[in-house]
Order: structure tokens, then C-alpha cells, then sequence
């Protein structure tokens, strides 16, 4: 609520001057303030006082002449032009003014006033003119109920336009911010009509684009599907899910590894889960032009998928699996950030006509380390604040030009501790003294090597996630492959998967809900209830360790376990 | 002609049909209407907030006040650039007040999750000029800042517009803003711009021809084949002073040099996503049968270097004219004529070409950008500065910065004289240490020439970057055509 603003009956100040801007209202060395208050003592400062001295003020303008007062500012065309700064509007309210009257006012000054009570009133030319004439000690009165502006000794008046919506805030003192703050439902039916994507105050919905892929892809994948609905009952969200085809699969059914309406899935979901492609009549066939990786490729490159992500943890239960000694896994926290649309991978390829001679170009630009860059400091501020750069800078250009950029972009973040590895050493570092990292940033090449070196830390590669970003929507899958020997045995270790959907919901904002799937993957884990990898004896299927997940989620397990009853799917509490 | 010609006696239609009667700005405002209220403004949403730190302390005040959050803090992107020091932005801001206004940025960014490119910062700039280097500004969009010069952005085919502090609140709050339905201006520019005219020089032009208040309640779209020919960054430059002339805002239909520019950069989509962008964009143009309620044409073979000697961006002449007197005015005009050159010094009717000025500044959010920096570069090399003038180049953005150190534009300006300073609004209006001093003459690219706008008593002469440079190398207000075609 603002002031009402009803009637005005004043004297006024008239300020013959035409094109009055808003760098005369209020000097922008005034603007330096972080509150509304005082500014009128400033107000026309220039205007007013002989070189900005207060004890010298100018006897020629009308604010330092006492015979003139009043709540009413007349002014010459074109008031208010030039800056939006409502100080303009600010310091004219504080000096004491609650109408300004002239023949033509800015925009945006406009706008301004009304919202801090302050009546803009637009009169014609010639009834300015007629204000100015009169003599000093005349009164006016505006009526913004009527719209009119009454000269009154004389009762000439005018009327004057004003928007009815603005009037009648005016007029109860209403605010245009409680307004709009009160129509926050609508304004969430638009930003989903608009976006796709509903997110109302009760429930938020997402859009999911799923591809489950070749081998062990669709079982695993399926144990995230139930973690996600269990999440969005216990939320009160809405997964919607999209399902599509890659890799062999689609091949087998379109006989493209990725086909475009693939392609328009993912561009138009809010987060793409993915399970695993491949399939050994690919990898055996050496001839074959159509393979299922080329559709993983292409949906990188569609997507801009420059970084890949990958958390390496340790599970305690699981630690007697790592090739390390337990004593040097304790505090093992890190996540490596691989660039991964540059580099090695994708510079020009040559061979000379009889293949004894092959080079493969090496290049990267200031831009593609800049924007995965800024993504590996923000993980680092919000984890332990620190970040390893691991690059070959001794040898080569690019590391040299990584660790230039990486430098200017420190300075941007000056709480987290920036050192640097060469490749060589960061591969024996993980090996000997893991629990050193935090976040590890690197380029193509040698994060696909130390990330699959980081990996194995964990006891098996079927626990570990991964997520790719890029300035659109983001990927996210277990880094285990499609395990086609596995395939259809509900045998496949489905914790990656699950991890991959935690980061997916972290990606999505979702920080309690990520934080509860993870508790719930942990409980399993704790619990003994994991697949064949982990516990070649007592071990349980993957569709039973995605129910206990889902079970832990909605809340509807028993503190004990009876593993008696949950062996073999026999389970009375699912 | 012939294509003309065959339209006008082919009977079959065009092949792409753009009808339909609306215009581009009636497209976008469509778009993002939420709510119209009867006989009141319509509820607008907002896809882009830019803040800084003068124009929105208040705003966050208020949300506090309430213990509210910013309702989509991943639409609104913020940067330090009013009142920031332009020389060793290393060090801890002197001036208290700023250094404050700079801090309490940093906590309400940090309070309310907004992305920050705060001083230091590799992408910290003039607001203006960060949004479309990092690709954040795009076609279709609704865009507002706390800032008037935010019609800048319109270059990109947007509806980008300049709002109070109190709007600042209102769009944290809600993502939405109050807005009535402006009147719309076409302004179409044909024809080809003549050696040494820049776009600055045809923006000055109409302001000159319609005067500071003559686009009040329009939104313009700037049209016509000279239009379709300058680059973005001049495009941006138009729409940047289309406030200079009272509009709510300027804008100008995206084309192939639109996507060409951004494409790639930062924030824009890339790769599939960029392309179903563009097929969108391609789709926002005024459609042939737009009726708009005013219409003006210019041709831009009219158009020479421009220079203003007044006080507000409207009072503009070619190089080579002479002040207008008493008599060449109209009668309502006389007396802001005669306040206005009393306190630039100037007489009526005198000639200001050869008149010795004392400063020259290159910069500000409408001639701050790499391509002004190179233009000025590829002029003034081998060239020295005249003696008595100083000459600041203050560039848009650290990358803009960045870029000139790194393709030797810095070292031309040194060997010039001219001395590149870090960004920021700086003497644009003076909010930091770079002021022109009392009774001195400032040479400017920036964009208004208010009395006392680049320090009190300071006396500003807008001009495009060229005719600043040509400037700076005289020591005199000099018609930039004579030094190329002498250098020719």
C-alpha cells in the first residue's frame, strides 16, 4: 500500500523550462544510495546552488525563492526525459511535491511517478501557458476523482487523461507489486503454457526424456523410472516421461542409431535419462557404417554437450571391493569435469596416401575452457573450494592456454584454492592419495583417462554416475556400458543408474529430492541389499534393489530388515 | 528497379505469404501478454532482468521488507558498471558510497541466487554490452533493466525497454510488469550511407529531425535497406539512442546477421536447439501489411558526420553546418536554444567545425564495443593525439578489453596518446572519478549531452566514434571525411 492520493489544493513553483531531464532532477553523483530517502535535498542540485556549494545558492532559481511554494511543480514541456531513474521521482516526493503538472511528460518518468504517489498531470499547451501567467500566490487544485485541474481563482479548468486501472490504484493507495504478486498463478500457467514445463505452487512438473538404449539399458533405467514416480508421490511432482529410441535398438527398428524425432525428444524435455548403447554384432563387425555410438555422438554435438561429470564417493559397506588399500579410500570426494566436445578427439585427422604417417590435431578456444571452466568453480564453491587443473602445460600449447584461462578465471573466485597437475602426476596422485581431490577439471583426452582411472576407486563400475551439460538440456547415465552378456537377466547393477537420476534431480533443483535418493541408494547399500558385482553369494536382483529404493522413498519400510523375507523376490513387505 | 517492377505487374502472390497485419513488436508483446486489464495496462512477462548496482538496491530492499525471494532469479543476470572506478579495478573501490552500493550487489545477488558478473569478473561490463556478447540477448524476447538505455537490446529483434526502480521490485517479485501498449513509429531508413557516416551519425540524424520528445509513446522499428546493411553492433547503437528521441523503445527485425552473431556465444543455444531457435526467430518481421500509426522515411544519402551543440541529444547538425539562430527555430524552442548555448558557451549561428576542444571520450554502452574500438584503431594508426586534449577510450566489457589487448588495438591506442581504461559507464555520466571538468569540451560517443551529465559545467559534443577520433588527432572538431579522403 502506498498513500491514497484524492485532491490537491496548493500553491504551485513554476519551473519555466522545457525538456527538464532527469540528470537535472537528481545529478547521477546523488544515485549513489541504497535507500529511497533524502533525496531532496539534491533535488535540481545544479540548478540550485553555484559550484555544488550549499552556501551559494542561486538567487535566480525559482526553488531558492521563498515567495514560491507549494505542493504543486509546473514545468514546461517534455519533463522527465532522459534517465529511467526513479531517484527522479524520489527526490521531487521527498522536496515535498505530490503533483507535477506540464505539457508533456517522458515515458518512463511517468510510470515512475505514479508508482511513488507522485500525480503527473498532462495539460495543453495553452493552459500551461495560462499558469504561467498567473501571478504569484495563485492556487490550483487538482481533483483526480473528477480528472480535472481547476485554475482557482478564476475556475478555468481542464480536464486530464490518466489510465483507469492507474487511477484507481491512486486513489485506494494500491500498489502495482501487491497486484502482481497476486497473480502468481497465472503468471505459472503462462510460464508453463509457454515453456512446456508446468511448475504451479503445488506441483511442479517435468518433462523426461528417456532412452533406455541396448543390453542391460531399459532394466536398469526401469529401476530409476520407479524411484522417480516414488519421488514425485512423495513430493507432490510430475515426471512426465517421454521414451525414445537410440543406439542398436533403433537401429533394429528405424535403421538410423538415432532418429530425429530422438533428437526433438530431448531438445524439448527438461533432462534426458539415459541407460547404456551397444551391442557386440557392432563391435565385432569392423565394416559396419551404421553403429550404435555414432547416436550418442550425435546427441552430444546436437545438444552442445561440452562437460561431463562424474563424482567419484566410496561406499563404506563396499570398501573391502576397491583395488586400494581401505586406509588411503577415507575421505575419497571428488568430481572430475571433462571437457568434451574439443581437444584430440575432434581436431583434423590425417594420413598420408600409403598409412605410414598419421597426426591428429590437438586445439581448443578460449571459449570452450571458459564455459566448462565456470561450471567447475561453481561445483567447487559450493563443495570444499578447491580445484585441481590437470593439464600437460610443460609440453603443450593448449594446457598452456587451459591453464591461462583457468588463471583469469580464478580471480572470479576467490574463495576456492586453484592448483595444478600435470597429467602424469594427477594419474599417479588418484592412485596414492585419492582423498586430496575435490573438483578436477580437464580437458578431453585426459579426462577420459582419469576418469576411468578414478572410477575403479569405488569397488565397481556399475555404482558411478555421470551427467553431460551443456547450455541445454542435460544427459544423464551410469558410466557402465550396455553389458550385453547381462542383458534381460535382471542381474545389472542399477546403483549407477539410480545416482546418475539423483544428479538429474540436482540438475532439475531438486536438492531434497536428490538428497533423499541418495539416503535411499545408501540404505540399500548399508542394508546388503545389492546385486551380483557387489556380493557374488547373497546377492539380489536389480529390479529388487530398484523396489527397496523406491519402498525406502516412500517411506514404507520397517527400521529391521528381514532379509529372509525380501531374498529372491519373495519379499512380503513389497 | 526490374524487381519492382516484376512484383508490381506479377499477378501471382509472393511466395511466402506476410500477411497477416502484424507487427513485429505486436508478435513479441502477444507473446507475453499473461493478462490484459479492462480499461488498464496489460500484465507483461519478462525473459530477461538485467540489474546493476545503482538502480537496484531499493528493489531488493523491498522484497526483504516482505522476507520475499526473487520469484526466477535464473531470468534476471546482474553486473557492476554505473559507478565502478575504470582504472585498477584490482584494487578495493576508494569512493565509499560506490564501493557500498558494489558490496551490497554482491549480498543480494548471493541472498536471492542471481548470476553475477560482478567486478573482476571475466564477463563483468556495461550491462548493454554483455547481454548480447554472452548471447543472453535474443530475438522474441521482453528484456528489461533499470537503465533507459535498454533499448538497445531491441537490435536483436526484442522488446527491450528502461524501467524505474520500483519495476525492478515488481519483476522480482512476479517475473512481470505493468505495461500499456505503446503506439508504434516505423522508421525507414533507405539507401547508402555515405564514406565516414556511421550509425551513430544517423541515429543523431533523426533525433535531430524529431527531436528528443518526438518518439514519446512509440515503439519504433527501425526499417529500410541502410538498416539491413549495418552490422549488429551498430544496429545496436541505433536502438540504443531510440530513448534520446522519448521512444519506449527501438527495435529492428532479425535476419541472417542476427543469427550469424549469435551464434556460438555463451549463453546462446547451440546445436539443434540453435537451429529450432532460429526457425522461430525467422518468423519475426513486420508483416507487409502492418498498418503503423506514424511513418517516417529518411534517405541515407542525407545523412553527413553529425555533431550536437546543445543540451539534449535532439539538438544535432551535420559537421559542416552552423548552429541554428533564434530565427530558424520555432518560437517554443527560442528559449531552450538560448539557455542551452549559454551554457555550452556557443553563439548562434557559429560555424563549430575548427572550434578547439579539450577531451575526447570513446565509450559508453552505444560506442563501446569491439567493433567501434577496431574502427577507431584502424583510423588513428600511425597517428598521434593533438597535445592539449586527453583522450579516454573506456571499452564496453572485459572482453571487449581482452580483445583489444589481444589483436593490438591497445597498442595503437598508446601509440596515439589515447589511454585505454577498464569498463564501465564511467564519464558517459560521470558517476565514478572520470569527469570532464567545468567549462571544458568533451568530444563523446556516448549519448547524451544533458548540462552537467559528464560533470557539472562539463560542456558534451556527441558525435559518432570516427568523428571523436578525428577529433582527438586535430585537437579540433575537424569533418572526418576530409582526414580519409586526405589519407586516401
Amino acid at each position: 500500500m502506498t498513500t491514497a492520493f484524492k485532491n490537491c489544493t496548493s500553491r504551485f513553483v513554476p519551473l519555466n523550462i522545457e525538456n527538464v531531464d532527469t540528470d537535472q532532477i537528481i545529478p547521477a553523483r546523488f544515485l549513489k544510495a541504497t535507500t529511497k530517502d533524502g533525496f531532496g535535498k539534491n533535488l535540481f542540485r545544479d540548478w540550485r546552488y553555484n559550484n555544488d556549494d550549499e552556501l551559494n545558492a542561486r538567487e535566480d532559481f525559482i526553488l531558492n525563492n521563498k515567495e514560491y511554494s507549494g505542493e504543486i511543480l509546473v514545468a514546461a514541456k517534455n519533463f522527465g526525459c532522459g534517465s529511467s531513474r526513479e531517484h527522479a521521482a524520489w527526490s521531487i516526493v521527498d522536496y515535498g511535491f505530490r503533483v507535477v503538472v506540464s505539457s508533456f511528460f517522458a515515458d518512463i518518468f511517468k510510470s515512475n511517478a505514479l508508482n511513488n504517489g507522485l500525480l503527473p498531470v498532462q495539460v495543453s499547451d495553452a493552459f500551461l501557458q495560462k499558469i504561467f501567467a498567473l501571478p504569484n500566490g495563485n492556487t490550483l487544485t487538482i481533483n483526480l476523482a473528477a480528472q480535472t485541474i481547476t485554475i482557482d481563482a478564476t475556475g478555468e479548468h481542464e480536464s486530464f487523461d490518466i489510465n483507469h486501472y492507474k487511477k484507481t490504484c491512486l486513489l485506494n493507495g494500491y500498489n502495482d507489486i501487491d497486484y502482481l504478486r497476486s497473480m502468481k498463478k497465472e503468471i505459472e500457467k503462462f510460464e508453463a503454457a509457454k515453456e512446456g514445463a508446468v511448475s504451479t505452487t503445488k506441483q511442479k512438473q517435468f518433462s523426461i526424456a528417456v532412452i533406455m538404449g541396448d543390453g542391460i539399458g531399459p532394466e536398469v533405467t526401469r529401476q530409476s523410472i520407479k524411484a522417480l514416480d516414488a519421488i514425485g508421490e512423495k513430493f507432490g511432482h510430475h515426471f512426465h516421461y517421454t521414451y525414445a529410441l537410440m543406439g542398436a535398438d533403433a537401429i533394429d527398428k528405424t535403421g538410423s542409431p538415432i532418429p530425429d524425432e530422438t533428437l526433438e525428444i530431448c531438445v524439448e524435455s527438461d533432462a534426458i535419462l539415459f541407460g547404456a548403447i551397444g551391442h557386440p554384432k557392432y563391435d565385432n563387425d569392423p565394416t559396419a557404417t551404421v553403429r550404435p555410438e555414432q547416436g550418442l555422438l550425435k546427441l552430444r554435438k546436437e545438444l552442445g554437450l561440452f562437460a561431463n561429470i562424474r563424482p567419484v564417493t566410496t561406499f563404506p559397506s563396499l570398501l573391502h571391493l576397491s583395488p586400494l588399500k581401505n586406509n588411503r579410500l577415507t575421505g575419497v570426494d571428488f568430481v572430475v569435469y571433462r571437457e568434451l566436445t574439443g581437444g584430440i578427439y575432434f581436431g583434423e585427422k590425417k594420413v598420408n596416401s600409403d598409412y605410414t604417417e598419421a597426426s591428429d590435431l590437438c586445439s581448443y578456444n578460449k571459449n570452450e575452457i571458459t564455459r566448462i571452466a565456470h561450471l567447475a568453480f561453481k561445483a567447487a564453491a559450493k563443495r570444499k573450494n578447491h580445484l585441481t587443473l590437470v593439464d600437460k602445460a610443460n609440453v603443450l600449447e593448449t594446457s598452456r592456454l587451459w591453464r591461462k584461462v583457468v588463471q583469469e578465471i580464478a580471480e572470479t573466485y576467490p574463495e576456492v584454492k586453484v592448483d595444478y597437475l600435470f597429467v602424469d602426476n594427477a594419474a599417479m596422485q588418484i592412485i596414492v592419495n585419492p582423498a586430496q581431490f575435490d573438483v578436477v577439471l580437464t580437458e578431453n583426452m585426459f579426462g577420459d583417462i582419469i576418469s576411468d582411472e578414478a572410477s575403479v576407486i569405488s569397488g565397481s563400475l556399475g555404482m558411478l554416475p555421470s551427467a553431460s551439460v551443456g547450455t541445454h538440456t542435460a544427459l544423464f547415465e551410469p558410466i557402465h556400458g550396455s553389458y550385453p552378456q547381462a542383458a534381460g537377466k535382471d542381474i545389472a547393477n542399477p546403483v549407477g543408474s539410480l545416482l546418475s537420476t539423483a544428479m538429474l534431480l540436482d540438475h532439475l533443483k531438486l536438492f531434497k529430492e536428490a538428497a533423499l535418493l541418495r539416503q535411499a541408494v545408501a540404505f540399500t547399500l548399508d542394508a546388503k541389499i545389492v546385486t551380483k558385482d557387489i556380493d557374488p553369494i547373497n546377492y539380489y536382483f536389480t529390479s529388487t534393489v530398484g523396489d527397496m529404493v523406491s519402498e525406502y522413498i516412500y517411506g514404507r519400510l520397517p527400521g529391521e530388515m528381514n532379509h529372509g523375507n525380501i531374498e529372491l523376490r519373495k519379499s512380503t513387505l513389497i | 528497379m526490374s524487381e519492382s517492377k516484376n512484383k508490381a505487374t506479377s499477378q501471382t502472390p509472393l511466395p511466402t505469404s506476410r500477411g497477416g497485419g502484424l507487427s513485429l513488436f505486436t508478435k513479441i508483446w502477444n507473446n507475453h501478454v499473461v493478462q490484459t486489464i479492462t480499461d488498464g495496462p496489460s500484465v507483461i512477462y519478462i525473459d530477461k532482468h538485467f540489474i546493476h548496482e545503482v538502480t537496484s538496491p531499493q528493489a531488493f530492499a523491498g522484497l526483504d521488507k516482505r522476507g520475499e525471494k526473487v520469484f526466477r532469479p535464473q531470468h534476471t543476470v546482474a553486473t557492476a558498471d554505473h559507478n565502478v572506478p575504470t582504472i585498477n579495478q584490482h584494487l578495493p573501490i576508494k569512493d565509499q558510497l560506490s564501493k557500498l552500493q558494489v558490496e551490497q550487489l554482491v549480498t543480494n545477488c548471493a541472498n536471492h541466487s542471481i548470476e553475477l558478473y560482478g567486478l573482476g569478473h571475466a564477463y563483468q561490463g556495461i550491462v548493454h554490452v554483455i547481454g548480447p556478447e554472452l548471447g543472453i540477448t535474443q530475438p522474441g524476447m521482453t528484456i528489461v533493466c533499470g537503465d533507459s538505455h535498454t533499448s538497445t537490446h531491441g537490435a536483436f529483434g526484442a522488446i527491450a525497454f528502461g524501467i524505474g526502480t520500483s519495476e525492478v521490485e515488481m519483476v522480482f517479485a512476479s517475473q512481470c510488469i505493468l505495461q500499456s501498449k505503446p503506439k508504434l513509429m516505423r522508421i525507414t531508413i533507405d539507401g547508402v550511407l555515405n564514406e565516414g557516416v556511421l550509425s551513430k551519425d544517423i541515429i543523431l540524424y533523426i533525433i535531430s529531425k524529431i527531436s528528443s520528445g518526438g518518439a514519446t509513446g512509440y515503439a519504433v522499428e527501425f526499417a529500410g535497406s541502410a538498416i539491413r546493411a549495418l552490422s549488429m553492433e551498430a544496429r545496436m547503437t541505433i536502438c540504443n539512442m531510440s530513448i534520446e528521441m522519448g521512444a519506449r523503445c527501438g527495435l529492428i527485425a532479425p535476419d541472417e546477421k542476427t543469427f550469424a552473431y549469435i551464434k556460438g556465444r555463451v549463453f546462446a543455444p547451440q546445436g539443434g536447439v540453435f537451429e529450432k531457435a532460429v526457425a522461430a526467430w525467422r518468423l519475426l518481421y513486420s508483416d507487409d501489411d502492418t498498418v503503423f500509426d506514424e511513418e517516417i522515411v529518411f534517405n541515407a544519402a542525407d545523412i553527413t558526420p553529425m555533431i550536437t551543440y546543445g543540451t539534449n541529444p535532439g539538438m544535432g547538425i551535420g559537421i559542416n553546418q552552423k548552429i541554428p539562430t533564434a530565427a530558424q527555430v520555432s518560437s517554443s524552442d527560442q528559449t531552450g536554444l538560448e539557455k542551452s548555448l549559454a551554457y555550452m558557451g556557443l553563439q548562434q549561428g557559429e560555424q563549430l567545425m575548427g572550434k578547439k576542444i579539450d577531451y575526447v571520450f570513446i565509450g559508453s554502452c552505444t560506442n563501446s564495443r569491439i567493433e567501434d574500438l577496431r574502427l577507431v584503431a584502424s583510423f588513428v594508426k600511425g597517428k598521434k593525439k593533438a597535445d592539449d586534449v586527453e583522450v579516454w577510450i573506456v571499452p564496453g566489457s572485459k572482453q571487449v578489453e581482452q580483445q583489444a589487448i589481444e589483436e593490438g588495438i591497445a597498442t595503437i591506442f598508446e601509440e596515439a596518446g589515447f589511454q585505454l581504461r577498464q569498463p564501465g559507464c564511467s564519464a558517459c555520466l560521470g558517476m565514478n572519478e572520470d569527469k570532464i571538468p567545468a567549462g571544458k569540451y568533451c568530444v563523446s560517443t556516448s549519448n547524451r549531452n544533458f548540462e552537467g551529465r559528464q560533470g557539472a559545467g562539463a560542456r558534451t559534443l556527441l558525435a559518432s566514434p570516427l568523428t571523436a577520433a578525428a577529433a582527438a588527432i586535430a585537437g579540433r572538431i575537424t569533418d572526418v571525411r576530409e582526414m580519409i579522403i586526405s589519407k586516401n
